[in-house]
């Protein structure tokens, strides 16, 4: 009999090419060919009854009582040639889809394997031994099949009757993994269910991690000081900076002369700040293995000068590593990986010196703008506007606090509009918007500009320790290519709150990856300009009430509502951007549903369907709502197969705004954007049927049974995209 | 009867101590709701917001530069180090625009460079540059008014924005008011550098809140 060797039927189940294995079952009785025998084998067996082909297991010419006893023989058993990739690794959730499956777990915290019988047929009753290996490559998977748990011992699962939620497991001995004590934030894992029990990795297993991917990252506190000592150099002059602004602080690992080239890091701070404010990011960043300098910035002027001066120092460092710090970093600078971050008027100030780099009226001595991996803004200002803040295809970060009283967000001045230069960028882009925090909470010495409403400011401390963790984490993903840190770019803090960060304090992430390559986007609002076609071409029916498309852009100066302003609270957009998004309200079960163009229905080689959402600021519903909102998404396929996820299914809804007065009459700040990403795998949990290699339409539904009963939302890039 | 200020050498200057601080008014918290200690900023131009003049010299630079407070950015080898003194509420440090500092004359106005906030001490160094003919005369303090103008990045104003600055200014009813006649021989610096170097002097005496630590020597 030939053993199965026919791919695996459903999509988000691909097997492992490359890790040779030997199947167990006879495969013959693997009827149907979809790798198991089942039920579904059994019955087209019967159906063929007597005659011949079909069933005929032991090619006796006909279909009879043999070839059942040799298909029961072999009931349940995995004809795979091969270790089966799947996901395994997930946090549990109280309700559908049960399980979010993710990668980035902080040590301490539970970790789990879900297994869902629908799309992995597994036996109630049967047992199998769960590995945690050491990441392996798919190379070295090949080369080394034995499994070594790291955790001292595999651990016995059994499954159970029932759906996913009945085969969750709870990894255990996860605090027996030795403490990591090197430059990385997150060691990998790779997840093996071995079905067989044989200790090896053959057909049949299940492997999460399989590729090049890791199916756990086990992360340290981003937050929390890194392994290294620091030595700080608390000043140096930097040759050929503007005059009265040659000064500048330098932290690096004490043991850099053990740790080869190491990247760049470059601070530049605000108008009225110094450059010796900022010891907490460096020393923190110097921990984690970076060389960084804070310098003097000429912001008095404006941007353009300040701009001049984050470049001038960071030529300048470059060129007299062999002298600073007596020589220390000498050949342990990497200037063709460099991050900057900027404060403020420092802020935009990166932005426009990358946009000077980029249009090339600024050729920088010792680097360029390849070099330059990462860019991360805290509060910039927006004076300069479009045509030079402008970080286009850099990877870029703004940090914000939601309680600035300087770059406040107020709508009747656009500079204060931070969120206008991630809006436009063109590359990689996050954000992470911080209740409570004030503009100088993330230096330690400016004037204490906190507005908002009593008790909820998080001071100096609690915006650092968020400013740490998450500059870190950009730091690392970018310049260090530390995959481990993605997901904190991304992910509810509900489910991935570094530990440094008190779990009173609200913060709001966007994630935005639309110009990457493999993306499918569906309406970003930026072409086709009606609300009954979406940016892809598709028809758009909606039955949500105040429709508007339009730019993202508060456009009368307060914040109180006004149905002439139907962006009221958007202050993403000055008048020359082109950014632009959708905002309706509802009342009861209501919906929008994009129709996906037949070229673009295929999303079976994506991993999600994300979109950016965020609540209206003082609608009249939102009011009434007072709370976080939650809707549903939908996807249709081409054969009218519907699923449904809810948009609270990685575990927090769309946050209320910060409850901010001031500018107008009512209460709440800017809209504040989230990006909600559904793993398309979540959509197929419990055995949906829908075929995601043909979706046909993607909805959104709000009131009734998918979500908050009442309430205003503002929308962009709705879209599948790859992880 | 008319009161004139003494211009003082770079060394009497430093001679000086820093007056009293006007630290920045705290704002009481309001209906529960957290405010700013960010003083809001008042109108400008306004005879309200006209800082007084402590001490003013004339130096000369062998070196020219050009200075970052004008859009055209022009040649300076001239100009007036200043110490003035304002209100804590239009000096304090703003990521958002801060008001310009201007002086002029008769047919001459100038984009003032500062060293400093003052916010803390009261105290603000600052250099008056010559980029016209008319700001380098000898004669030209006799008419000299210094005010803080409408909110804007120095590096943006253009002669077009410091005429009409001027304008408002007139409009405000800001007025010169009396100085004495300039040394005749200004104090010589070899280059900006040599300027900074002497205005940090300056705000070490007169704003030492905002001196920032300098590399060994």
């Amino acid at each position: 009999m030939p053993h199965c060797t026919r791919s695996i039927a459903f999509a988000t189940v691909v097997a492992l090419g490359g890790i040779a294995s030997v199947a167990s079952a006879d495969c013959g009785a693997d009827v149907n060919g979809d790798s198991i025998v089942d039920a579904i084998d059994l019955g087209a067996l019967l159906a063929n009854w007597g005659n011949a082909g079909n069933g005929d297991i032991d090619g006796d010419g006909t279909v009879g009582g043999n070839d059942v006893t040799v298909l029961l023989a072999s009931w349940m058993e995995s004809c795979a040639s091969e270790p089966t990739e799947i996901r395994m690794a997930a946090i549990q959730l109280a309700a559908h889809p049960y399980a979010s499956f993710v990668q980035a777990f902080i040590v301490g915290t539970p970790v789990s394997a879900a297994i869902d019988p629908a799309l992995t047929p597994v036996t109630a009753g049967a047992s199998a031994d769960l590995y945690v290996v050491a990441a392996r490559s798919q190379a070295g998977w090949s080369a080394n099949r034995t499994l070594t748990d790291a955790r001292g011992a595999a651990q016995v699962l059994t499954f159970a009757a029932g759906g996913i939620a009945a085969n969750r497991f709870t990894l255990t001995g996860m605090n027996n993994i030795p403490a990591d004590t090197s430059l990385s934030v997150g060691i990998g894992f790779d997840l093996v269910l071995d079905m067989d029990r044989d200790g090896t990795l053959s057909g049949g297993d299940l492997i999460d991690g399989g590729g090049d991917r890791s199916a756990i990252w086990w992360c340290r506190d981003p937050g929390a000081t890194g392994p290294l000592a620091v030595t700080t150099l608390s000043a140096y002059t930097a040759s050929g900076a503007t005059a009265g602004y040659t000064s500048s602080r330098l932290w690096y690992p004490t043991s850099i002369a053990t740790l080869g080239v190491r990247p760049l890091i470059v601070i530049s701070h605000g108008n009225g700040h110094q450059y010796i404010w900022y010891d907490y990011l460096g020393t923190h960043l110097a921990s984690w293995g970076f060389i960084v300098i804070s310098h003097q910035n000429n912001t008095v002027p404006g941007i353009e000068t300040a701009s001049t001066t984050t470049l001038q120092h960071t030529s300048a460092i470059i060129a007299q590593q062999g002298t600073v710090a007596a020589g220390a970093i000498n050949g342990h600078l990497d200037a063709t990986r460099i991050g900057w971050v900027g404060h403020s008027r420092g802020g935009e100030g990166i932005a426009r010196a990358y946009d000077r780099l980029y249009d090339g009226t600024y050729v920088a001595t010792g680097y360029n703008g390849q070099s330059l991996k990462f860019l991360c803004s805290i509060a910039p200002t927006d004076f300069l506007g479009p045509t030079s803040a402008h970080p286009h295809a850099a990877n870029y970060m703004v940090l914000w606090g939601a309680a600035d009283g300087d770059v406040s967000g107020i709508p009747t001045n656009t500079v204060a509009w931070s969120f206008d230069l991630s809006e436009r960028s063109t590359g990689y882009h996050n954000t992470v918007y911080v209740h409570g925090a004030d503009h100088n909470d993330f230096n330690c010495c400016g004037i204490n500009d906190f507005v908002g409403p009593a008790g909820t400011a998080i001071g100096n401390a609690g915006a650092q320790a968020v400013a740490k963790a998450f500059i870190l984490a950009g730091m690392k993903y970018h310049l260090d290519g530390e995959t481990a840190l993605e997901e904190f770019l991304w992910r509810p803090s509900s489910t991935l709150r570094p530990p440094v960060v008190a779990s009173t304090t609200t913060l709001v992430k966007e994630l935005c990856e639309q110009i990457a390559t493999g993306s499918v986007v569906i309406d970003n609002f930026q072409t086709q300009t009606g609300t009954t076609t979406s940016s892809s071409g598709g028809t758009v029916t909606s039955t949500v009430a105040n429709i508007s498309e339009a730019l993202a852009r508060d456009t009368d100066a307060s914040y109180t509502w006004s149905t002439a302003n139907p962006h009221n609270g958007s202050i993403r957009a000055q008048s020359t951007d082109a950014q632009r998004m959708v905002a309706w309200d509802w009342n009861s079960a209501q919906s929008m549903e994009w129709s996906v163009p037949v070229a673009l229905q295929d999303v079976s080689g994506r991993d999600f369907v994300e979109l950016r959402v965020g609540q209206g600021t003082r609608h009249p519903n939102t009011v009434t709502l007072n709370g976080d909102a939650t809707c549903s998404i939908v996807l249709r396929d081409a054969t009218g197969v519907e699923a449904r996820v809810s948009s609270s299914a990685q575990g927090e809804g769309i946050k209320r705004v910060y409850q901010r007065t001031g500018s107008g009459t009512g209460t709440g700040w800017q809209n504040e954007l989230r990006t909600i990403r559904l793993r398309l795998r979540d959509f197929q949990t419990g055995g949906t049927g829908i075929d995601l290699a043909r979706i046909a339409a993607v909805r959104l539904e709000v009131g009734g049974t998918a979500g908050s009963t009442t309430g205003r939302f503002v929308i962009d890039d709705l879209q599948f995209t790859k992880e | 009867m008319t009161t004139t200020m003494p211009i003082l050498t770079l060394a009497a200057l430093l001679a000086l101590g820093a007056a009293a601080p006007t630290a920045l008014a705290q704002v009481a918290p309001a209906g529960g709701h957290e405010v700013s200690k960010l003083p809001e900023l008042p109108p400008t131009p306004s005879v309200a917001t006209v800082p007084t003049i402590v001490s003013v010299q004339r130096v000369a630079l062998v070196t020219p530069y050009e200075t970052d407070f004008r859009k055209e950015r022009p040649q300076v080898t001239s100009g007036w180090l200043m110490v003035i003194k304002g209100r804590a509420d239009v000096m304090a440090p703003r990521a958002l625009a801060q008001p310009l500092l201007l002086a002029g004359g008769t047919n001459w106005t100038e984009s003032v460079e500062w060293f400093n906030h003052g916010h803390e001490s009261g105290h603000r160094v600052c250099f008056i540059p010559h980029t016209s003919e008319a700001s380098k005369k000898p004669d030209a303090l006799a008419s000299l008014r210094v005010w803080f103008g409408s909110a804007a990045l120095p590096e943006a104003t253009d002669a077009t924005m410091l005429a009409a600055e001027r304008t408002k200014a007139d409009e405000a009813k800001i007025v010169a008011k009396p100085l004495p006649v300039a040394p005749s021989k200004p104090a010589e610096f070899a280059d900006r550098e040599a300027l900074v170097a002497a205005a940090q002097s300056l705000i070490a005496r007169w704003s030492p809140d905002e001196v920032e630590p300098a590399p060994a020597k």
